[in-house]
């Protein structure tokens, strides 16, 4: 179905109206050095990337060498029976500037995706227990048991990720809790949550690191769970972060 | 504010996602004030408004490479800006919902006195509209999201969508012509 073009009136009305307003102050100094250290973290990732593809090329050319060099080498020393090209060499793999592994180095365009990227959504706790009850019941059940707000993460038509913020009191504590539920299996993941990688610590279901300020910890875990998980805990309670994680393997 | 070219607009991105800071103010001469009227709508604090508008810059400059070239420049900003301005709501814990008469009161006492009586029209008329046709207008020509994308966020068919689009159009336009031409 070709979409609806706008009303160029009811447009140009709109952009008079928005265009009235007075010309807002904001900085973009931050986004420029954002932008300056995106370009370093690019090249350097290209760097690092052409440095293992020429390691390769190198390690596939001693291979090749060695392989097409070493049969005549032995024929040699066997002895030499008057017949030539007898024990011919297997052939030589013709020199290739694809390798095949060139894409372990780098994560799959396609698998990974900017949260700003995608489109928000708040979810109510019918959809969400009909759609993915059987899969995130623990996580959906908080609903009924604590105050929370569902968000689904929509990207390219697809439901990405669920995120739930979630309020409740623990021994007399207050925990703010936020999970980010993986919908893909794993097929893609956040850029935003490459933070919850490489934690400090690593128990038999997850990995977790802890920190401590202004009197409260702050907590953050990941586990491949139902799904992959990733789940942050603020509170004055050490153990809220801990019983929230038992609670959701 | 001159009328929205997505061309030039996809060339400023593909040029933010190579690296060129200049492009960044391009982008801000072109689309400040509408993301900043956007982020106005979910907060009604200038403050705040600015400071989103600077953490949406920031995102631009993170994500622009994310942008696929041919499709909507304008909605992928506009997309930044509303995430970013939720995210900033759930950050401050306050409720982060997307209330439409918030987008259309923007004629405070600092807005342009020329074009006041235009704006007051303008939010008379959107006033006027009923809950969704209301929505249906904030979708459309503040985010910029098509019939599909606006589908998928109601949970409503698409021809549903298009009737109520259409609806919302023409009840505009004749309080729009109507408060232009009051005699009428």
């Amino acid at each position: 179905m070709e979409d609806m073009k706008k009303d160029e009136f009811i447009e140009q009305q709109i952009d008079a109206y928005v265009g009235g307003t007075e010309e807002p102050q904001a900085d973009l100094s931050a986004a420029k050095r954002a932008l300056h250290g995106e370009m370093r973290r690019r090249r350097r990732r290209r760097r690092t990337f052409f440095a293992v593809l020429s390691a390769c090329a190198c390690v596939l050319l001693i291979t090749v060498l060695t392989l097409s060099l070493l049969p005549a080498a032995l024929d040699r020393g066997v002895g030499d029976t008057g017949i030539a090209g007898d024990a011919n060499p297997p052939a030589a793999e013709p020199p290739t500037s694809e390798d095949p592994e060139q894409n372990t180095g780098t994560p799959g365009q396609n698998s990974v995706y900017s949260l700003a990227a995608a489109v928000q959504r708040p979810a109510g706790l019918n959809e969400l227990s009909e759609t993915y009850g059987a899969r995130h019941e623990k996580l959906i059940r908080l609903g009924f048991l604590a105050r929370a707000d569902y968000t689904l993460y929509i990207l390219d038509g697809e439901m990405v990720l669920l995120r739930a913020d979630i309020v409740y009191t623990q021994n007399g504590a207050r925990v703010a809790a936020t999970v980010w539920a993986d919908l893909t299996e794993g097929a893609k993941r956040a850029e935003e949550l490459a933070s919850f990688n490489g934690l400090e610590h690593q128990t038999k279901t997850y990995s977790y690191q802890t920190e401590f300020s202004d009197g409260e910890y702050l907590s953050r875990g990941n586990f491949a769970g139902t799904g992959g998980y990733f789940v942050e805990v603020q509170s004055s309670l050490y153990a809220a972060f801990s019983d929230l994680m038992a609670y959701l393997v | 504010m001159p009328p929205l070219d997505n061309e030039q607009l996809n060339r400023l991105i593909a040029a933010v996602a190579a690296g060129d800071a200049d492009a960044l103010d391009a982008v801000y001469a072109l689309l400040g004030k509408r993301m900043f009227a956007l982020a106005y709508g979910f907060v009604h604090n200038r403050q705040d408004a600015e400071d989103i508008l600077s953490d949406s810059f920031v995102k631009l400059a993170r994500f622009a490479h994310t942008f696929r070239a041919g499709t909507n420049g304008y909605g992928f900003i506009m997309r930044i800006v509303r995430n970013t301005a939720l995210d900033f709501l759930r950050s401050r814990k306050r409720t982060a919902s997307e209330n439409i008469d918030d987008f259309f009161s923007l004629s405070d006492e600092r807005y342009s006195p020329e074009r006041r009586e235009e704006a007051l029209l303008l939010e008379g008329a959107i006033g006027r509209l009923p809950a969704l046709e209301k929505r249906m207008i904030y979708y459309r020509y503040y985010l910029d999201l098509t019939v599909r994308e606006i589908a998928k966020e109601t949970g409503m068919s698409k021809s549903a969508v298009q009737r109520l689009m259409e609806s919302a159009e023409a009840h505009l336009k004749t309080y729009l012509t109507a408060g232009q031409n009051p005699t009428d």
